[in-house]
């Protein structure tokens, strides 16, 4: 890797850590005041609080991703938390248990 | 045949049990006639593709085929087609899938069932040469006779590609009756998607923390698979091991991913494209990834840094359209 690419990778590591920093606080200032929303969604008759799959996983803080070029350009873009926009997982991938 | 549950909810209809060593899971929508033997004939099409395929199984056609190199084995539509599937994953990954790297597997520990303990007090893994010539184009397949001939000292191990394969098997089964989901051990086929949504809630795992989900996608007509050094894990002669071999040097691969998933049109496509991501590592891996038309992925490094493609956003479930599904 040259030097230019290495100083580039360091500071787009700066740029993540900085990011998601924000996005977790964020994330932690809307979950506080999520309460009404997350009830109407359970209690709305929405299939995915009775979805058995979806009850034991925790959704992670959102994340920032460094997004690759095919040309092996990055930036970054902001990886929403599973709980920000989405029901509850039916099912997760991972490598084979 | 170990013990199956039905579970009733509102809108989908979802059938779990073990098999391949792993849990699976096949989802179908509630109201479409017929969901229910749906779900049985593809638990039963997953169980089928566990006999022929499972390498742990001496009465196995894979176990048979492999118990005699060089000699031209008959071989089922079933097994034929994994077998051409594996090829031609190798083929496209320019042999950083390798479906021959069974010794270098078992060399490494795993030589018997995961659930049954791997032995970790053996000695150090044997020193392997660095191929000069990579086994799998070796491989002598002919379509005529259908038959596969391997090359002495090479055996065929379908761990990952098995189980893709028999998940799109499941989904193309179902979805006679209507949108379906099957999930066999983190490899997962979609086939449309539940009244009302843009696609199947499909979690990635954090593999730092795996009780969390990293992020959600909504999947329809895709497929979906991960790739880790995370689960699978064993010491042996003083080093941790894991299942991801890295053909070129025979031992478990050396990179700083954690984790690899691919969306992919095709549950073995995605399969054999995390492989070869995830022993590239964090920088030449998504390179590879962005290159192939198509093919989109997320990795976890171990550093925690997270790193996509391009296309890998457009499968992130969308926030506006966030929603239940309808009850009908």
């Amino acid at each position: 890797m040259t030097r230019r690419n290495s100083n580039r990778t360091r500071w787009l590591k700066w740029g993540v850590t900085v990011l998601s920093l924000t996005a977790t606080l964020i994330g932690w200032k809307g979950f506080a005041g999520a309460d009404l929303q997350t009830t109407a969604a359970a209690g709305g008759g929405s299939t995915a609080a009775a979805m058995p799959a979806s009850a034991p996983y925790d959704a992670a803080p959102a994340r920032m991703a460094i997004v690759t070029e095919p040309d092996g350009q990055t930036y970054l873009v902001q990886l929403p938390a599973a709980s920000q926009a989405a029901p509850a997982p039916m099912v997760r991938t991972q490598s084979s248990r | 045949m170990p013990t199956a549950t039905l579970d009733r909810v509102p809108a989908v209809r979802r059938l779990t049990f073990r098999a391949m060593g792993c849990a699976m899971a096949v989802y179908a929508a509630a109201g479409d006639p017929g969901a229910d033997e749906g779900l049985r004939a593809a638990r039963a099409l997953i169980d089928r593709a566990e006999e022929r395929l499972s390498r742990f199984r001496d009465c196995s056609e894979l176990s048979r085929i492999n118990a005699h190199p060089g000699r031209p084995m008959a071989a089922s539509g079933a097994l034929w087609d994994v077998v051409v599937r594996a090829m031609e994953g190798a083929r496209q990954t320019h042999g950083l899938y390798d479906p021959t790297i069974l010794g270098d597997l078992e060399s490494a520990g795993y030589d018997r069932p995961f659930d049954a303990g791997l032995d970790c007090d053996g000695g150090a893994i044997a020193q392997s040469p660095v191929r000069v010539r990579r086994s799998w184009e070796d491989v002598v397949l002919d379509s005529r006779a259908r038959t596969v001939t391997l090359p002495p000292g090479a055996r065929l191990d379908f761990g990952g590609i098995g189980k893709a394969w028999a998940a799109e098997q499941a989904a193309a089964a179902l979805s006679a009756t209507g949108p379906c989901l099957v999930d066999a051990g983190g490899d997962i086929a979609a086939r449309g998607a539940p009244a009302g949504w843009p696609g199947w809630p499909v979690g990635i795992t954090d593999p730092h923390a795996p009780d969390r989900t990293l992020t959600t996608l909504a999947i329809a007509d895709r497929a979906v698979a991960t790739s880790g050094t995370d689960v699978r894990r064993w010491r042996r002669g003083g080093q941790m091991c894991h299942h991801i071999i890295d053909p070129r040097t025979g031992r478990p691969a050396q990179t700083d991913l954690w984790s690899v998933t691919v969306v992919a049109p095709d549950a073995a496509d995605a399969n054999v494209h995390a492989v070869a991501a995830l022993i590239l590592g964090s920088e030449e891996g998504l390179r590879y990834l962005a290159a192939h038309p198509g093919i989109d992925g997320l990795a976890v490094g171990r550093d925690r840094d997270l790193r996509c493609t391009p296309g890998f956003v457009h499968y992130i479930w969308p926030a506006t359209r966030a929603g239940g599904l309808d009850n009908g």
